[in-house]
């Protein structure tokens, strides 16, 4: 069942004025400036959250690639292409962050928020501000690239820029979340694509679009609440089925950054002529560095999804049953990736597949702290992982060593598990799914 | 019994919340007492094995909560004040599981959820039920078997008159029968006649540890004046 706000409210006489709000031209503009700030600032707090990987990742690109390499970049997806299919380039760009801030924004304005006196046009305008804000590094990234691309005659950078600033608010309402979902989509899509088109008249038109949109939107809905349907099975135990159920597809990714990087271990192998024994090291290393990559997107998504429970801590069972039960859960999936190193070098499973035991541990500890590490639990898994995983290349014998290392593994793991403060406050930045306090929430 | 032995915790090192306590809680009631933020939850909770003392020991019923982890909650319940119940399984499959954590028939999970009312309700999750449903379930969880321990974190709040009275029954039963029950509540009210002792907290210290007297407005103003932190 969808939450609508202010569904049932009826609409204000004039503008967005409520009963109990201050009557007057400066009270009604103070309660607007006050929202509009509020708003404002929630899109810049998810901006930074975007920019912060937007920027290390183009920094990243920029020092790998050369400036060359996205100068011709922009000049294809930009300047060469003709100007609805660059307009449709960026506004499938812009709508892409803009839903992942509007899921955030929208989920904001349910509960407590829709006692305040707002109207239902009032407060979708809100979260289209909010919206707007947060996806505004990647407007300016797609700008940059406009202003770098090779131009074609007929376009003209004044429009670029004033399309990329009309794109922002029309790519939010194509992505906030209303009521009347298909057609608010629709226009607001086809008007962020011709206000990103590069021309004065496309970009007029696609003003009209978004107004147009933003106008038959409705209210804002909430997240749908889901009925808990599980599928009753328990084959390790009511544990085992809680961190399935909480990871849920989200598995996928783990498995497509594993393969990624044994799809890399085996282009390496395919493309160059090695002697077996190289061979054989290039292989150990593709397929060590899979399972710690593996290993690592896992724990990191487990400790997201699933956050410590406190009361579950004052039942009988030990810190160690719960610790081994997250390595079981972590590294029998894991082992699936050993399956295609059969095609590249079956000699390497036996001495890759040692790394798992102490492995998993490692990342069921790390899911216990990783809070507490700069770089997360995935920081750490991937860190020890990339040591491991050298051992094993020069080293095969290590794997014997690696085997033992199982057993201060469960060690050091049930005592990260025990020392765990459960009920500290941390602050989460939107990551409700981590949160124990936001689960009785929709 | 439970006890406290030199037990030093802080969720921020700079900020701790107990330095050195010393406690012992004997057999029958007892009601924690003191002002909002003096560590009454967190007393609790180091009692439940939710969190561990940086330094020092806690044992319940001669077992250490870390060392023999088994042991010491297999007759431990405890209720925390805010129902934390993942939504990952519905209430039946956690109730199942706490009775078989405790060696009890798997019907006793099903029992309690029936006894607290949650019957029809056993195959939704924590998110599809109510602030009160929610204290029931942690309540269901807490009925399954005979423990000897109780831990309780304001247990009356959100309940209704019936799961209240019942709830009621269950505390003062179990601590006839000679079983430690711990209550941490700001509603004195119900428990003033039948609690046998008091604990005072002020900043992280037990400020009093009294037997409380006979006499029922004698009781009654000692009891207030815990609450209020005097």
């Amino acid at each position: 069942m969808s939450e609508f706000y202010h569904a049932s409210r009826p609409a204000p006489s004039r503008g967005d004025g409520a009963a109990g709000a201050p009557r007057g031209a400066s009270g009604t503009r103070g309660r607007l400036g006050a929202m509009a700030r509020f708003h404002a600032r929630v899109g810049v707090r998810l901006a930074l959250r975007i920019l912060a990987p937007s920027l290390a990742i183009l920094f990243a690109l920029y020092f790998i690639l050369r400036p060359e390499f996205f100068v011709y970049l922009a000049g294809v997806i930009l300047g060469d292409s003709g100007p609805l299919a660059r307009g449709a380039f960026a506004a499938l760009t812009a709508t892409v962050a803009a839903r992942a801030a509007a899921a955030r924004v929208c989920a904001g304005l349910g509960g407590w928020m829709r006692h305040l006196p707002s109207s239902a046009a009032l407060t979708r305008r809100m979260a289209v501000l909010a919206i707007a804000v947060a996806e505004a590094p990647v407007i300016v990234i797609l700008a940059g690239f406009a202003a770098v691309s090779a131009r074609s005659a007929s376009a003209s950078l004044p429009a670029d820029l004033a399309g990329f600033a009309a794109l922002a608010p029309a790519a939010a309402i194509a992505a906030v979340r209303t009521r009347n979902r298909a057609p608010r989509a629709v226009l607001g899509f086809a008007g962020a694509a011709l206000c990103a088109s590069g021309r004065w008249l496309l970009l007029a038109a696609g003003l009209v679009l978004a107004v147009a949109a933003e106008r038959i939107a409705g209210p804002v809905r909430g997240p749908k609440r889901k009925n808990s349907v599980f599928d009753g099975r328990h084959a390790l135990g009511l544990p085992a089925a809680i961190a399935r159920r909480a990871v849920g597809k989200a598995i996928a990714v783990p498995y497509l950054i594993g393969a990624a990087v044994l799809a890399l271990a085996a282009a390496f192998l395919a493309n160059n002529p090695l002697p077996p024994a190289t061979a054989g090291a290039a292989a150990r290393l593709g397929g060590a560095l899979a399972l710690t990559a593996f290993l690592a997107a896992a724990s990191s998504l487990l400790a997201a999804r699933r956050p410590p429970w406190p009361l579950e801590r004052s039942w009988p069972r030990s810190a160690r049953a719960r610790v081994a039960t997250d390595a079981l859960l972590l590294s029998v999936p894991a082992a699936a990736l050993l399956a295609p190193l059969a095609a590249v070098n079956p000699g390497a499973i036996p001495i890759v597949a040692a790394l798992l035991p102490a492995a998993g541990l490692r990342a069921a500890a790390a899911v216990r702290l990783d809070r507490e590490l700069r770089f997360g639990a995935w920081g750490l898994v991937l860190g020890e992982g990339a040591l491991a995983s050298a051992a094993l290349t020069f080293t095969p014998w290590a794997a014997a060593i690696l085997l033992a290392a199982a057993v201060p593994a469960l060690e050091l793991a049930a005592r990260a598990e025990r020392r765990q403060k459960v009920s500290r406050w941390l602050e989460l930045h939107h990551l409700s799914a981590g949160d124990p306090l936001s689960w009785s929430e929709g | 019994m439970i006890s406290f032995e030199s037990v030093a915790f802080a969720y921020r090192a700079s900020e701790p919340v107990f330095e050195r306590l010393a406690l012992e809680i004997g057999p029958g009631l007892t009601l924690v007492l003191g002002v909002n933020g003096s560590g009454k939850s967190t007393l609790l909770k180091l009692a439940a094995g939710v969190e561990r003392p940086d330094t020092g020991t806690v044992t319940v019923g001669g077992f250490d909560l870390w060392t023999d982890e088994i042991a010491a909650r297999r007759g431990l319940a405890y209720v925390p004040e805010f129902p934390d119940l993942t939504p990952y399984a519905t209430i039946r499959e956690i109730c199942d599981y706490v009775a078989r954590l405790r060696r009890e028939p798997a019907a006793a999970g099903r029992e309690a959820l029936e006894r607290v009312g949650l019957g029809p309700y056993a195959h939704r999750s924590v998110r599809e039920l109510s602030m009160g449903q929610k204290r029931r379930a942690t309540f269901a969880a807490a009925w399954i078997g005979t423990p000897s321990h109780i831990l309780l974190d304001e247990p009356l709040e959100a309940l209704d008159r019936k799961v209240r009275e019942a709830a009621l029954d269950w505390i003062f039963g179990l601590a006839a029968a000679g079983s430690t029950v711990v209550v941490v509540s700001h509603e004195i009210e119900p428990f003033a006649a039948r609690a046998e002792r008091a604990v005072g907290l002020v900043l992280g210290r037990p400020a009093a540890v009294v037997p409380l007297p006979s006499d029922a407005a004698a009781r009654a103003g000692l009891l207030e004046s815990l609450a209020r932190g005097d």
